[in-house]
């Protein structure tokens, strides 16, 4: 996690006139929110899924 | 004398190119329908506001009525909690707990979001503005005002415009994705439909289990998937009939006329006339078809692992767009067009709600993720 953490860091370096030193750190900051909200997403909505298939379930039982 | 004419003499080109765009928003609610009930007020607000002196907003150091609206309803993000509220009492999530296999398409249809952010950061945005832009592609625009309130205000009108505006042209963006990405064969994929009542429990208990879940993955969205599944809970709680169709009727239309013309009174001249409105109107266009191409990706990849009598239309996956029922609707006529009596609506459907939980899912991701790479960098 502290590797990932400085990653991110290094890539949001400027220089004193505020123009970033890495010219894609932005893009690259874009890309890790990419990663984490699409897992993020899809997670969740796999949790819905179960909870959506184990009560079908147990009302088919029920019946 | 001079103040007089003031009215006329304050007049510039940037002021009549805005009434210009104001009629041709009123030209697409009346004469296309396109969203009329968003496009007519937010068209007219941008008129309003671009009167002379903008008596509207704010005049000589006193508050206008539509600043007054503005500051009550977005700047505090009333409007778009409430529009959830109702927009949540219209939803039925019935057509999803009978395929539940939908849902995933409610999260592959949100990769517009990303793609676009990404694409926005590429051409000169900064992450918070990016992120803004992306979430025109959840095509909710609650969701879309929520976010671009708290990350870029000073791009809510734009944000706001190319959200509304592609939902109604969602129509005419996502045939030729579809069909560029598959082929006929596979449009005319018959999916089978069960009939079967989903258990009311169910039903009452998932908008509070939505909730809850939501709410642990990412505290910051509550408001918005809260507000949805409050709207839901209302319906199918069975006991609370006059709330439900106050939410989905009176509610929902008073709050539509006052978000419209809200929005449409924060597109002043000096904000909307510039290069970033335009990059914005292209991006949005961008993460639609990033949207639609993602779903219909993922139900591509999907039916490699399916046995052939179990394959998914692929058509469903561009469903997984939040905008509701509209996409659904237009899947199934495409459906019909490509093999005539072909019914895949409640499939359909069943993605499109998906869509709905995806969008508000993924704005709350976005909502959480983005103060996250902030403090990591030290910002």
């Amino acid at each position: 996690m502290e590797g990932i953490i400085e990653y991110f860091k290094s890539m949001g370096e400027r220089a004193a006139d505020g123009s970033l030193i890495h010219p894609f750190g932005i893009t690259i900051q874009a890309l890790g929110i990419t990663a984490g909200g699409l897992i993020g997403v899809f997670a969740t909505l796999g949790i819905f899924f179960l909870m959506i298939r184990v009560a079908n379930k147990i009302s088919k039982k029920a019946e | 004398m001079q103040d007089v004419f003031i009215g006329f003499t304050s007049i510039t080109w940037k002021m009549l190119l805005m009434y210009g765009i104001g009629g041709i928003l009123i030209w697409l609610a009346v004469k296309k329908e396109y969203e009329p009930m968003l496009l007519l007020p937010i068209g007219f607000g941008a008129i309003l506001v671009n009167m002379p002196l903008s008596v509207v907003w704010e005049h000589a150091g006193s508050t206008g009525f539509l600043k007054i609206l503005y500051d009550l309803g977005i700047a505090t993000e009333i409007f778009p909690l409430l529009i959830f509220i109702a927009v949540g009492a219209m939803i039925d999530f019935g057509p999803l707990f009978k395929n539940p296999m939908m849902i995933f398409f409610g999260a592959a249809a949100q990769f517009g979001i990303f793609a676009t952010m990404i694409i926005a950061t590429l051409v000169g945005f900064d992450l918070k503005e990016a992120a803004s832009i992306g979430i025109i592609g959840a095509a909710d625009g609650p969701t879309s005002i929520f976010v671009a309130n708290l990350f870029a205000p000073n791009l809510l009108a734009p944000i706001s415009v190319a959200a509304y505006s592609y939902m109604s042209l969602v129509p005419l963006i996502q045939p030729p994705v579809i069909k560029a990405l598959t082929t006929s064969s596979e449009r005319r994929i018959h999916m089978a439909y069960h009939e079967s009542n989903s258990p009311k429990w169910l039903k009452i208990l998932f908008p509070i289990l939505v909730t809850m879940i939501a709410g642990f993955v990412a505290p910051i969205s509550v408001p918005l998937i809260g507000s949805l599944m409050f709207g839901n809970l209302i319906r199918e709680s069975g006991v609370l009939e006059r709330l439900s169709q106050t939410a989905q009727n009176e509610l929902a239309y008073l709050v539509t006329l006052l978000l419209g013309i809200t929005i449409g009174a924060s597109m002043s001249a000096e904000n909307f006339l510039t290069w970033k409105t335009l990059l914005i109107m292209g991006m949005g266009l961008v993460a639609f078809v990033f949207d639609t191409a993602g779903g219909v990706l993922f139900a591509k990849f999907v039916n490699l692992f399916l046995p052939k009598d179990k394959k998914i239309n692929p058509m469903i996956g561009a469903c997984g767009i939040s905008a509701f029922p509209m996409s659904g609707r237009i899947v199934q006529k495409m459906a019909n067009e490509e093999e005539r009596g072909n019914i895949i609506l409640m499939h359909a459907i069943g993605s499109n709600v998906s869509g709905q939980l995806g969008s508000v899912i993924a704005g709350g991701m976005v909502l959480a993720l983005v103060p996250l790479i902030f403090i990591a960098v030290g910002f």
